[in-house]
């Protein structure tokens, strides 16, 4: 009788894993306790051991990820035993599996050295394992037409179909974040700017990173009705009713919001984002992230996978949240906070810079650090 | 039997003027680093050495063995001073110094205890190329605390080895009376390894050679080891100027001094030109160094 | 296939029977039981009177064998486990150094050999890397074969061109591996010095430049062969230099070989800090400052206790999972 080697459940935030490497062929001995294969989750590699002595059969190519009790390889006594794949089958169907994309490490090394984004370029050459001399003909291509810039610029572009070729974003707000705004723009072929509107009368006719601020907000139905502008990003973050009432009006009227988001931020698989984010460099939304609407999110924050973000909510940079933490609508967090696994925070908190959650947060509640006190005196 | 005894006598006083020069260079500022005297444990090396013969026969010794050396290869005096001057006309180049000595078949180190086990794959090397020849190491009192020499007894014991050792018992570590060293005698320990020993006044120059020459005479027959303790006493200071004993028991132990237990046994006309003989060599010897 | 324990037999078997000087001395080293790792089993059934199986007293057997080298024999003393190696210190670093140093016209020809390294479960104190405490003894050279080396043509070469001690380390897990030689993914060429020592120089890749210089010696070679294997389907090409000689710094050796890749890692199984990786990485940040990449990885085992439990064991030492992780993270700075 053969014994099923399945796919164990490594830890509680994740039900599934990826097969990366069987340690031995097809056909091989193996000992009881010795490792067989090597099975990868978010947070580690990790050897899987034999149960019993006996011949390996594989089942299930490396590579993929499988969810956890899915039978991945048999462990059989003699070479003839024939092995039941059906039965083993249906136990994982249930959830169609991850492909993931394929290349060498090589290439993901000088993918990362040359700014690729090596999804984006997967999916350009589908069915192509994407080796060294891939990337740098892409890298060739690149730098002797500049125009064609295919591949070295991810964006949700191939995510989102808007079905225009060139998205033009109005910019609502003229202070620093407009210019973070023009800033990721300039690197993104798939949106430009049209200009900037600012409540402060004195910001008019004034130049933002060579863009103009055209107006106050007023400005905002006329440019829509004679087509001037596409969509509409927010950088308005002071008060975070006001950043929510800015959307929610203009969304009333049909006008829709973009999402900004800067080619260095990592958008992993089976993320969902809706309308009106703005993400800046170095971020990192990891697998199964649900981000809802207008939300800003500053350089290098990072949603662990799993975690649930409502709307109008701010993010100061590098903050963190571990896996699987809810956070409802206008919350605010300063710089570098840092939120434990399944954490909840409620509507309208706000989290001071530099603290570490570690506790549910409820609705309307300020959290801060003790404040840094002088323990002596230099001299 | 007189002309053994002017024998003995000329090479402990030898040995005694060289280190006293030694001492008197060392206070002038001629000398670097340290030196270990034996005055008053003369006899050990003269008695012991002399029943060896040196063709054949090895010493291993210690950080105090000028006496030793001399005793052993006399012809390589002037090699041995330079040595511990720092020359690189010195036996081993200048590096060696005072305690790290080498001529044919004589070879000092200052560990203490750890020429014994060296001397035990000598003696072993001895036995395997049939040479007859024996392997004397040559420990203090103090070092007998060192657990490296127990090995070495249990092999050359297991072995049957021609290993000789001798503990030169001259009642001081360093500043340390053995009796603070030691929980037990030191003649009660190879015995107890199966190494037969015997004991003697290591101050009676005669008493060590004639056993020392006995003992040599039976290993050379059997090849196994054997231990002799000398009980002497080292009336010069450990290195120098390192000395917290007191003068009455200094001076209870001048009385014993080998030197002068020869110098009854001697006519006096003999004693003064074997003083001047020594003393010429020694000032012969600072004249070729360029030393007043 | 030959072994490297096997290689290692036939070595001394050719020295006993071609030598007369060698004589072979440690603890249990005698037939029928041959030595805890079998090296010497056979040999004094084959050699009357040439192996001596001494008293369990690692200081005074290293003395005695200084004694035999001082006299015109050529001994080769087997440490048990190389972690009984302190216990020789003295006689290594005080004596049988000292001899062939500061007298005059005194060779000691000494090889001491000893198995090191963890991954058996020996627990703490029969599974560490202690060679790295004698690094740096001046006189005292330090070879350690890899399994890409033949241990038994080096031992042969010891004696006949060494007449000062010698650490001969050898590596447990070795034992039973297959001698590495050059497969379609692997090419292994073996640079020889003037004193006739090999370094391994290993390629996972036959066209191109490589992208990173992996240093390394003695027992971390059975890693290598897996991979650089995995690797070259990877397309990360390496070149593994793998000295045989450690101890004095085979640095002219290595020096072209991180010149000419610019990115390096040094792995070595001792503890972390103060040890051959770190001392070799000084030195080549010395000869190549400016020439690299970007800082140089060493990578080693824990600075702490090698546990006996397997899951514990296997976090604190070395291991090919942790190479591999230095590779990328070296081969990722930009």
């Amino acid at each position: 009788m053969a014994i099923t080697i399945s796919m164990p459940l490594l830890n509680v935030n994740d039900d599934s894993a990826i097969l990366v490497r069987w340690l031995y062929p097809e056909g091989a001995m193996v000992n009881k306790d010795e490792a067989i294969c090597i099975v990868e989750t978010t947070k580690s590699a990790v050897d899987l051991y034999a149960e019993a002595n006996g011949i390996l059969r594989h089942l299930s190519p490396t590579g993929i990820a499988y969810k956890t009790g899915t039978v991945i390889g048999f462990l059989t006594q003699s070479v003839e035993e024939e092995v039941s794949v059906l039965d083993a089958v249906v136990e994982t169907t249930e959830n169609p599996t991850v492909i993931t994309p394929k290349w060498t490490r090589k290439a993901q090394i000088l993918a990362q050295r040359f700014g690729i984004d090596l999804n984006l370029l997967a999916a350009q050459y589908p069915d192509v394992s994407i080796t060294e001399e891939l990337i740098k003909q892409v890298v060739a291509q690149h730098q002797s037409t500049p125009s064609a810039e295919i591949a070295i610029e991810p964006s949700l572009q191939h995510q989102h179909s808007w079905g225009i070729t060139q998205e033009r974003i109005l910019i609502l707000g003229g202070g620093g974040g407009a210019a973070l705004v023009l800033d990721i723009l300039s690197s993104i072929a798939s949106q430009t700017a049209i200009g900037v509107l600012d409540n402060n009368s004195s910001l008019v006719g004034a130049k933002i990173l060579g863009t103009d601020v055209l107006g106050d907000f007023s400005l905002v139905m006329q440019l829509w009705q004679e087509k001037k502008f596409d969509s509409l990003i927010s950088t308005v973050v002071r008060d975070i009713d006001d950043r929510a009432a800015i959307f929610e009006r203009f969304t009333q009227l049909g006008i829709p919001f973009a999402n900004v988001i800067a080619p260095s931020v990592a958008i992993r698989q089976n993320v969902k984002i809706g309308t009106g984010n703005l993400i800046v460099h170095g971020g990192y939304i990891a697998t199964g992230v649900h981000l809802g609407n207008n939300n800003f999110l500053a350089a290098g924050t990072y949603i662990e996978h799993h975690s649930v973000i409502g709307n109008h909510c701010t993010f100061g940079p590098r903050t963190s949240l571990s896996g699987r933490v809810t956070v409802a609508d206008r919350v605010k967090f300063g710089t570098q906070v840092a939120v434990e696994p399944f954490i909840e925070i409620g509507t309208k908190s706000v989290v001071a810079s530099g603290v570490v959650l570690t506790s549910h947060v409820p609705a309307h509640s300020i959290v801060k650090n003790t404040t840094s006190v002088v323990i002596r005196h230099a001299r | 039997m007189s002309a053994q005894l002017e024998f003995f006598y000329e090479k402990m006083l030898l040995i005694r003027t060289f280190e006293e020069t030694l001492l008197r260079l060392f206070s002038q500022g001629y000398l670097r680093g340290t030196v270990h005297t034996c005055i008053g444990q003369e006899a050990c090396a003269v008695g012991i050495i002399a029943a060896l013969n040196s063709e054949q026969d090895t010493v291993c010794s210690n950080h105090r063995g000028h006496g030793h050396f001399l005793m052993f290869s006399e012809q390589n005096m002037y090699g041995l001073f330079a040595e511990i001057l720092g020359l690189e006309s010195g036996i081993c180049n200048g590096k060696g110094g005072s305690q790290h000595l080498h001529v044919t078949n004589f070879y000092s180190n200052g560990i203490l205890g750890g020429m014994v086990p060296v001397a035990t794959g000598i003696a072993l090397a001895h036995k395997l190329k049939k040479e007859n020849a024996i392997s004397v190491v040559f420990v203090g009192d103090g070092a007998m605390a060192e657990g490296i020499i127990y090995e070495s007894l249990n092999m050359a014991a297991l072995w049957q080895l021609p290993l000789l050792l001798v503990v030169e018992q001259n009642q001081i570590a360093q500043s340390t009376p053995w009796t603070l060293e030691h929980g037990s005698i030191i003649e009660d320990r190879s015995p107890a390894f199966g190494v037969p020993r015997i004991a003697v006044d290591g101050n009676h120059v005669e008493s060590v050679y004639n056993t020392a020459k006995e003992l040599i005479t039976q290993m050379r027959i059997d090849n196994a080891p054997r231990c002799l303790v000398l009980h002497t006493y080292r009336l010069g200071p450990h290195s120098k100027g390192d000395d917290q004993r007191s003068s009455t028991e200094l001076a209870m132990n001048q009385e014993k001094d080998p030197l002068k237990q020869l110098e009854i046994l001697l006519t006096q006309q003999i004693v003064t030109h074997i003083k001047m003989r020594c003393q010429k060599r020694i000032s012969d010897m600072l004249t070729h160094f360029l030393i007043s | 296939m030959p072994t490297y324990l096997k290689e290692l037999q036939q070595g001394l078997f050719t020295l006993l029977t071609n030598d007369q000087r060698i004589i072979l001395l440690g603890e249990d080293i005698i037939d029928p039981y041959g030595g805890a790792f079998k090296v010497t089993a056979g040999l004094s059934t084959q050699f009357p009177g040439r192996l001596i199986t001494t008293p369990i007293a690692e200081a005074g057997i290293t003395g005695v064998a200084v004694g035999l080298a001082l006299r015109g024999y050529v001994p080769i003393l087997e440490i048990m486990f190389g972690d009984f190696l302190t216990l020789c210190a003295d006689q290594i670093i005080n004596h049988a150094t000292k001899f062939s140093s500061m007298y005059s016209a005194v060779s000691c020809p000494l090889i001491i050999r000893s198995p090191m390294g963890g991954g058996r479960g020996y627990g703490p104190t029969h599974s560490q890397s202690l060679e790295k405490l004698f690094l740096g003894t001046p006189h005292l050279k330090i070879i350690s074969p890899s399994n890409f080396h033949n241990p038994g043509r080096t031992i042969q070469q010891i004696v006949q061109y060494e007449s000062n001690p010698v650490l001969f380390i050898e590596h447990k897990l070795l034992y039973s591996e297959f001698l590495q030689v050059s497969n379609e993914i692997i090419h292994v060429n073996l640079q020889s010095s003037e004193e006739g020592y090999h370094t391994a120089i290993i390629k996972n890749y036959t066209v191109g430049n490589p992208d990173l210089c992996l240093i390394s010696y003695g027992g971390t070679s059975r890693f290598l062969p897996k991979l650089l294997t995995d690797l070259a389907v990877e397309e990360v090409r390496i070149i593994a230099v793998l000295p045989e000689v450690i101890d004095p710094a085979p640095i002219d050796i290595l020096v072209p070989y991180a010149a000419a890749a610019r990115r390096v890692v040094i792995a070595e199984e001792s503890t972390a800090d103060f040890g051959w990786a770190v001392g070799i990485a000084g030195m080549l940040y010395e000869k190549l400052w400016k020439q690299l990449d970007c800082p140089i990885k060493v990578v080693t085992s824990e600075r702490c206790v090698i546990p006996t439990a397997s899951e514990q064991e296997k976090e604190v030492l070395i291991s090919a999972l942790k190479i591999e992780n230095a590779i990328m993270e070296v081969l990722s700075w930009l």
